[in-house]
């Protein structure tokens, strides 16, 4: 549908000339008015009376219009009258051929005027008037005689008037080739406008132009899509308020609803005064731009551009930064735990070189971030006590992108060995793969478990130096003091006994150092057994020997508590897959443990502690120790195993669940059970195939 | 339980005490072969026995780890009932000097020697014949007289 446009505009296209044609005009009105009178009077006094009446009406005419022109001095009104100025002269001349020259003049003026001022149309009907005219005049006329001129014969008079005719037609052309010329420019303009409205038409932006009365005059296609609704109030004609009011009761114009008068009063006072693009809400959830420009003359330009899209981005977009937002947040929360955590934490890239570390990682290593920035840990935490098994872990591990755990040492700047713990974990980061790895000092935390084994240990060993130093003594000092006495006997009695007495004294001197050699060997063989604790070996060994073993170290210790000990060692010649210390490490443990509750108990009768072996079945051998020392207390009977539980005021609590430990690493078992008057423990050890 | 029955009971006499029978056997007759007074017994509250009911114990000589009453107990019970101390002479398995010390805490001034297991039977009996202590030199006289 194409705009039409109906505007009171002059078809005038050249403003510059429109300009100077209104000049021109004016004067010409005002000269002419100022003449009239003159040149009415004038021609009226030189006319023939038969053609007064004529003239007269002419005359009559012609004032008509001056009044008209003069009570209203709009335009159109004073080109009527310009153009009828210069017909009416002109065609004065003819009435009594008086002013040839000047009627020629006058009559080509009125075409000029009339094409300039009234298009082709003026200058064909201006044309006309004149031919029919003069025609007129020249065949009614009574000749040239009749009026005292010089006498004009009528081929003279005909010719006057062909060429007159031929001036006519000249000034036709002209005038029809001026108005073609601005109709041709005229044309171009409307196919520019065209133009413009088709460009116009492909916006999906919304164009309207209202005149000064707020009347539709030009709309787009996408105004008329946006408002499918309520197309016939979008019509050429129709006013805004039309058009809104129509909105809100369809409900289009979702802000109007329920406020109509109110809302259209808003809209109209922005529409009239508009202050810049509002936004409005439809009813599809879309949201408009809305922009109005008022013109010049009066009137308005409206355009409307859907912003749902927009609105939805930015909205997008807010809530993508916010989320960003928040990552970063969290993110710098992140790296405040990975700065300021106490544990290492180091990031390498896809080829184990460093990208990030922290300052636990700093003070641990001894070296800054920037002194490793892109060098591969294994460069320089590396060193000779380094674990190779641990390495090759780590390296494949590396290789195939997957996480590891290892315990390994490394080396600080300062060339001081540490054990740390390392987890590492591939991540894929926007950069690239990432191993993060998250590390423990594991040295004190060794330390300490070294210090308290060795401790252990030592309190073990210090416990069993005692001992053997004891059971080394007691010998000794018998061999010794015997061997004094056969001396001293020799050289106090030697003389007067018998040889039998000195063979009897000596003899039973000698088999006692003898024996007690024989003592002192078990000890120290004993002891040597002891001291190979840092073995970690599994071996088949006899159960037999490591019973043996504890039992004899822990002899002494029974003795002064004055604890029987009794023993059913049959079943003990079998062979159990097992570390042989700390087989008897258990064993010493179990009865050294009731020692202890019979020492708790005091001074007592009996002290029974028996310590049995049994062959559960052919796979199983199981030691028993078991004692008569009242029993633990039933509620605890199930905690003895936990670590840190004690019954003994100086207790650390481990023993037990170091023993089960060991047991069950032997594959074996260690439980407890209460027996009359007192505690079963039973070890149950693999038979060795 | 050891006793010689040939001397009487009114001289004073060596009271050897140790947990071991071998130890106090060769012990007594060390001192035995040096012409000595000497009786052997092999626990704490026997040894008490013979101090509280009068004897004429000049000397003991006693081990300190021993099942029951104790080396330092003996000697911290002879100290609260008896009128008249004997001579104190122990004997040490200790391996950690502060252990003993702690052991004999209080006892010192009664303690007359400590000697250090093994025990050289001659040290000890050159300390004896050595000593300046009247009930030991009236013990080690005795018999050279």
């Amino acid at each position: 549908m194409r705009g039409e446009q109906k505007v009171d505009q002059p078809a005038v296209h050249f403003a510059g000339l429109q300009r100077v044609v209104s000049a021109v005009n004016r004067t010409i009105l005002f000269l002419a008015i100022a003449a009239t009178p003159l040149i009415f009077f004038n021609i009226y006094q030189s006319l023939e009376t038969g053609w007064r009446h004529l003239y007269t009406f002419h005359s009559v005419l012609y004032g008509c219009l001056l009044v008209f022109a003069l009570g209203r001095p709009g335009e159109r009104s004073s080109r009527y009258f310009l153009v009828l100025f210069f017909f009416f002269v002109g065609l004065a001349g003819y009435y009594d051929f008086c002013f040839s020259a000047l009627s020629e003049l006058s009559l080509l003026l009125t075409i000029v005027t009339a094409s300039l001022l009234f298009g082709l149309r003026g200058a064909l009907l201006a044309a006309c008037g004149i031919l029919l005219g003069t025609l007129v005049i020249t065949i009614v006329s009574p000749g040239p005689a009749h009026h005292g001129v010089e006498s004009m014969s009528h081929h003279e008079a005909l010719s006057s008037w062909l060429f007159g005719i031929l001036a006519l037609m000249l000034t036709s052309a002209v005038a029809i080739s001026l108005q073609v010329a601005s109709a041709r420019s005229h044309e171009d303009q409307t196919q520019h406008l065209r133009q413009l409205e088709l460009a116009i038409e492909q916006l999906d932006e919304c164009v309207v132009v209202f005149d000064a009365r707020d009347r539709i005059v030009f709309r787009n296609e996408a105004w008329l899509r946006l408002n499918s609704h309520i197309l016939p109030q979008c019509d050429i004609g129709v006013t805004f308020e039309e058009h809104l009011r129509a909105g809100v009761r369809v409900g289009v114009m979702v802000d109007g609803v329920g406020r109509e008068d109110e809302w259209v009063a808003e809209r109209l006072e922005n529409h009239r005064n508009p202050r810049g693009p509002r936004e409005v809400n439809r009813q599809n959830g879309t949201t408009i731009l809305v922009k109005e420009q008022v013109l010049t003359d009066g009137g308005c330009i409206l355009t409307i551009s859907d912003i749902t899209e927009l609105k939805r981005a930015e909205a997008d977009r807010l809530e993508l930064l916010e989320r960003l937002q928040a990552q970063r947040d969290s993110l710098s929360q992140l790296s405040m735990v990975a700065e300021g955590t106490d544990n290492p934490v180091v990031i390498t890239d896809e080829e184990s070189r460093i990208c990030w570390a922290n300052k636990a990682f700093e003070s641990m290593s001894g070296y800054t971030l920037d002194e490793v920035l892109g060098l591969k840990p294994s460069q320089f935490l590396h060193g000779e006590r380094t674990d190779e098994a641990a390495k090759s872990i780590m390296r494949d591990a590396l290789a195939r992108q997957q996480s590891f755990s290892v315990e390994i040492i490394n080396y600080s700047k300062d060339n001081r060995p540490y054990m740390v713990k390392i987890d590492a974990t591939p991540i894929v980061s926007d950069s690239g793969l990432r191993f993060v790895s998250v590390q423990r000092d594991l040295t004190s935390e060794k330390l300490q478990e070294q210090k308290v084994q060795h401790l252990d240990r030592l309190a073990t060993l210090g416990e069993s130096a005692a001992k053997f130093a004891h059971e080394v003594n007691q010998p000794l000092q018998v061999i010794g003091t015997a061997a004094s006495n056969c001396l001293r006997f020799l050289e106090v009695k030697g003389d007067t006994s018998t040889a039998t007495d000195i063979r009897n004294y000596l003899g039973k001197r000698l088999d006692r150092i003898v024996e007690q050699a024989q003592r002192a060997g078990t000890t120290i063989t004993q002891m040597k057994r002891f001291s190979r604790l840092h073995e970690i070996d599994m071996r088949t060994v006899p159960l037999m020997d490591s019973l043996t073993d504890a039992i004899g170290l822990v002899s002494e210790e029974l003795r002064l508590a004055e604890v029987e000990l009794h023993t059913d060692l049959e079943a003990a010649n079998v062979k159990v897959e097992a570390n042989p210390n700390q087989l008897s490490q258990v064993t010493i443990n179990l009865l050294t443990n009731a020692k202890d509750a019979f020492v708790q108990l005091g001074r007592r009768d009996s002290n029974f502690l028996h310590l049995s072996v049994r062959r559960a079945n052919k796979d199983e051998v199981v030691v028993t120790v078991k004692d008569n020392a009242g029993g633990i207390d039933p509620a605890n009977v199930g905690r003895v195993f936990d670590p840190f539980y004690t019954s003994k005021p100086s207790g650390t609590g481990l023993g037990l669940t170091v023993c089960k430990e060991i047991v069950e690493s032997m594959q074996g078992d260690l439980s407890v059970k209460l027996v009359p008057g007192g505690t079963a423990f039973s070890m149950t050890l693999p038979v060795a195939s | 339980m050891n006793e010689s029955n040939d001397f009487s009971s009114s001289h004073p006499y060596f009271l050897i005490v140790d947990d071991e029978e071998m130890i106090v056997e060769e012990m007594v007759e060390a001192l035995t072969l040096e012409g000595y007074n000497c009786v052997g017994v092999t626990d704490g509250t026997t040894a008490l026995g013979h101090l509280s009911q009068g004897r004429n114990v000049g000397c003991v000589i006693t081990d300190l780890k021993m099942p029951g009453v104790t080396g330092a107990a003996l000697i911290a019970k002879a100290v609260k009932s008896l009128l008249k101390l004997p001579v104190f002479i122990v004997i040490s398995g200790h391996v950690d000097p502060d252990e003993l010390e702690h052991e004999c805490a209080g006892l010192e001034e009664h303690i007359a020697a400590v000697f250090r297991k093994p025990l050289d039977i001659w040290e000890l009996i050159s300390f004896l014949k050595a000593s300046d202590n009247p009930a030991l030199v009236q013990l080690t006289s005795r018999a050279e007289a």
